[in-house]
C-alpha cells in the first residue's frame, strides 16, 4: 500500500462521513414530511428520491458533470459563494454523494416514522412535550434502529460509489481519488498486489457494515437494498 | 368557573354538535354508545382534534377561540387513553419522570404519593413489556397526574380489563378522586362504571348531547337509553341512621318514610351514602308481604310504566317507582304487570333484593 492508497482510504472515509452527516440532517425532516404529508404528488416525489436506486450512476454523473461545469449556473453560483471551482473538487463529490445516497437514508427513516404509533406522540404532547422535545424524547429513541440503518446504509453506499465519482470527480489523489477509483486505476496499471488489499478491504468493510444493519433487529420494513448499478462497476 | 364548549364538526357521515358548560369539579362522565362522539369530544377538549370555529374555554382561560388555538402541550391537561400508551423505550419510572419533569404546575402530588395511591411502587423498575393490563393502566393514570394537570381526561380507562382488575381499578379511582382537587372527564359506555364514579353525566348519541345532569336524576329517566341497559337501575342518596352490630347490618334513611337495611358499612351516623338499586333486583307487590326473607320492602307509587317499544311486545316492562323525591326502577315481566293490573298512580310495595353501596357521597375532601 503506497502513500496514495492510504490517501484514498482517508478520503473515502472523509467523504462518506461528511455525506452521512449531511444526509441525516437533510433526510430527517424530508422523511418526516413524506411520512405525514397528504400532498397528491407524493408518489412522484418518492419516485424522484428513489431514482438513484434504479438509474446507472453514470446517468446521474453525466447530468451532475454538466451542472457543475464552470460555465453552468450552479458552477457560477458556487464560484461566487466559495471562490473555488466546483468541478473536480471534493465539494462536488459530497454534493453528488448526497444526491446519490439520498434514498438509502430517506427510506428507512420514512418507514420508521410511518410506523410510529400516533397516540404515543399525542400522549407526549399531552404531557407537555413541544414539537422538538417530542422528537428528541420519543421519536428519536423509538426510531433508533432506523437511524442506525439509515446512517450505515448511507455511509456504506457512499464508500461503494464508483460511477458518479468517475464521471465528476476526476482522479486527483488526496482530493477526489476515492477507494473504488484507486482500485480501478491499480488494476488498469496491473498492480494486482495493491488491488487485492483494496478490494479485500472493501469486502471486509461491507460484511461488517451489513452485519450491523441486520443486527439492528427491531428494524423492519425495507428489505436489504438490492441496487442495480448496471454494468458500470 | 366551568369548561365552556362549543364544538361543531363534520367528518363524513359523522357530525359533532355540542354546546355546553361542564362543571370544573368532581368527575363528569361522558356516556354513550360507541360511535356517539365521546372520544372526539374528548380529543377536541385536549386539542388533539380541532373543530373549526369552535370554542373551548377552561376556567376563564381560552383554549380555542376564533383567533387562537392552544396546542395540547400548552393546555395543562392529563390524558389516559384506552390502551395506556406507555413509552416502550422507558421503564415505569422513566414514564413517570417524563411527566413529572414537564409538570404544568408545582402544586400536586409527588411520584411517591401517586405510586402509593395507585399501588405501583413495586413496579417502578419494570420494563413496560412486563406489565399486566391493569398495571399499565395504573401507570398511565399516575403518569397523567404527574403532569399536575388542571383537567384530567380519561377515555374508557377500564376497557380490556377482566372483572377483578376492573373492580380494583374502580376502587382505586374512587379513592383517587378524593385525593385530587382537579376535575375529571371520564368517557365510558358502561353505566355501571359511571354510577360508581361520576357526579355529573353527559349523555351523547350520534354526536349530539341528549341529556345532561346529575346521575341520580338521569339514572331513572325512562326517556333516556340508560334505563334500557341490561344493568339499568336507580342511583339514590341515603343517610346512615345507625348500625345493628348483632346482625352486622346498617340502617339507612332515604326520607322520612323510607328506610333501607344493608350489610354493615364502615360509615358514621349521619353520613351521606350513595346507593345503586338494580332494576332487575326490584319486584312489586300489591300488599306488604308479612313473611318474606326480603328485608327491604318500601311503600311507593307507580310513576310510569314503560312498555318496551322494540320489539313491540317484549316480555319485560320497566316501571318507575316514586319514593317522595327519589325514584326506583323495576324490571318485571309484562305478564306480571297485567296479572297485577298495575296502573300509573297506584300505591304498591317495592321489594328490593340487593342494594349496592356505591361510595361515600359528599365526603370528598
Amino acid at each position: 500500500m503506497s502513500h496514495n492508497d492510504w490517501l484514498a482510504v482517508a478520503l473515502t472515509l472523509k467523504l462518506a462521513g461528511v455525506t452521512t452527516l449531511i444526509l441525516l440532517v437533510v433526510s430527517t425532516p424530508l422523511a418526516w414530511w413524506l411520512a405525514h404529508t397528504r400532498i397528491r404528488i407524493k408518489p412522484v416525489l418518492e419516485a424522484i428520491i428513489a431514482l438513484p436506486l434504479v438509474l446507472p450512476p453514470t446517468v446521474l454523473g453525466f447530468y451532475l458533470l454538466i451542472a457543475f461545469a464552470p460555465d453552468s449556473a450552479v458552477g457560477q453560483l458556487w464560484q461566487l459563494l466559495s471562490g473555488n471551482t466546483l468541478a473536480f473538487s471534493f465539494s462536488a463529490l459530497v454534493i453528488a454523494s448526497v444526491i446519490y445516497s439520498l434514498p438509502f437514508v430517506v427510506q428507512p427513516l420514512q418507514s420508521g416514522f410511518q410506523q410510529l404509533p400516533k397516540p404515543l406522540i399525542e400522549t407526549a404532547a399531552s404531557l407537555g412535550a413541544g414539537q422538538i422535545d417530542r422528537f428528541v424524547s420519543v421519536i428519536l429513541p423509538l426510531c433508533r434502529s432506523n437511524f442506525l440503518v439509515a446512517s450505515t446504509l448511507g455511509f456504506a453506499h457512499t464508500v461503494g460509489e464508483f460511477g458518479v465519482v468517475l464521471m465528476i470527480g476526476g482522479n486527483i489523489p488526496g482530493q477526489t481519488q476515492v477507494l473504488s477509483i484507486a482500485l480501478y486505476e491499480r488494476v488498469e496499471s496491473l498492480q494486482y498486489q495493491t488491488a487485492h488489499w483494496l478490494a479485500g478491504g472493501l469486502i471486509a468493510f461491507s460484511v461488517i457494515t451489513l452485519s450491523i444493519v441486520y443486527l439492528a433487529n427491531s428494524y423492519r420494513g425495507l428489505t436489504p437494498l438490492a441496487k442495480s448499478d448496471g454494468g458500470t462497476q | 368557573m366551568s369548561l365552556l364548549l362549543s364544538l361543531h364538526m363534520e367528518r363524513g357521515e359523522f357530525s359533532l354538535n355540542i354546546d355546553t358548560a361542564l362543571p370544573t369539579s368532581g368527575i363528569t362522565a361522558i356516556c354513550g354508545p360507541s360511535g356517539s362522539g365521546k372520544t372526539t369530544l374528548l380529543r377536541c377538549i385536549a386539542g388533539l382534534d380541532i373543530a373549526p370555529n369552535g370554542m373551548v374555554q377552561f376556567a376563564g382561560d381560552d383554549w380555542q377561540t376564533e383567533r387562537t388555538i392552544l396546542k395540547p402541550e400548552q393546555r395543562g391537561i392529563g390524558i389516559v387513553f384506552q390502551d395506556a400508551q406507555l413509552f416502550p423505550h422507558l421503564k415505569v419510572r422513566g414514564n413517570l419522570e417524563y411527566a413529572f419533569k414537564r409538570r404544568f404546575s408545582e402544586a400536586g402530588p409527588s411520584i411517591e404519593e401517586l405510586c402509593d395511591w395507585l399501588e405501583i411502587t413495586q413496579l417502578l423498575d419494570r420494563a413496560i413489556d412486563n406489565l399486566s393490563g391493569g398495571e399499565r393502566k395504573r401507570v398511565a393514570i399516575a403518569r397523567a397526574l404527574l403532569r399536575h394537570p388542571q383537567l384530567l381526561l380519561m377515555d374508557e380507562p377500564l376497557t380490556g380489563l377482566h372483572d377483578s382488575a376492573r373492580e380494583q381499578m374502580v376502587v382505586i379511582l374512587q379513592r383517587l378522586a378524593r385525593h385530587l382537587a382537579i376535575p375529571i372527564l371520564y368517557v365510558s359506555h358502561s353505566f355501571h362504571e359511571i354510577s360508581r364514579l361520576a357526579d355529573h353525566v353527559l349523555l351523547m348519541e350520534s354526536g349530539q348531547l341528549i341529556a345532561e345532569g346529575d346521575l341520580i336524576t338521569l339514572s331513572t329517566r325512562l326517556d333516556l337509553p340508560l334505563s334500557k341497559q341490561q344493568g339499568a337501575g336507580a342511583v339514590i342518596n341515603a343517610q346512615l341512621h345507625g348500625h345493628d352490630p348483632e346482625y352486622q347490618l346498617s340502617t339507612l334513611t332515604i326520607d322520612t318514610q323510607h328506610q333501607l337495611t344493608i350489610k354493615q358499612v364502615s360509615a358514621e351516623s349521619g353520613q351521606q351514602l350513595r346507593l345503586f338499586v338494580a332494576a332487575r333486583d326490584v319486584s312489586i307487590a300489591l300488599e306488604a308481604p308479612q313473611q318474606s326473607s326480603i328485608m327491604n320492602i318500601l311503600p311507593c307509587k307507580i310513576d310510569t310504566i314503560e312498555q318496551a317499544t322494540s320489539p313491540p311486545s317484549s316480555a319485560q316492562v320497566t316501571i318507575r317507582l316514586q319514593l317522595n323525591e327519589q325514584y326506583l326502577l323495576a324490571h318485571i315481566t309484562r305478564k306480571s304487570c297485567d296479572r297485577l293490573q298495575l296502573q300509573q298512580g297506584q300505591h304498591v310495595f317495592a321489594q328490593i333484593k340487593t342494594v349496592a353501596l356505591i361510595n361515600e357521597y359528599g365526603t370528598a375532601t
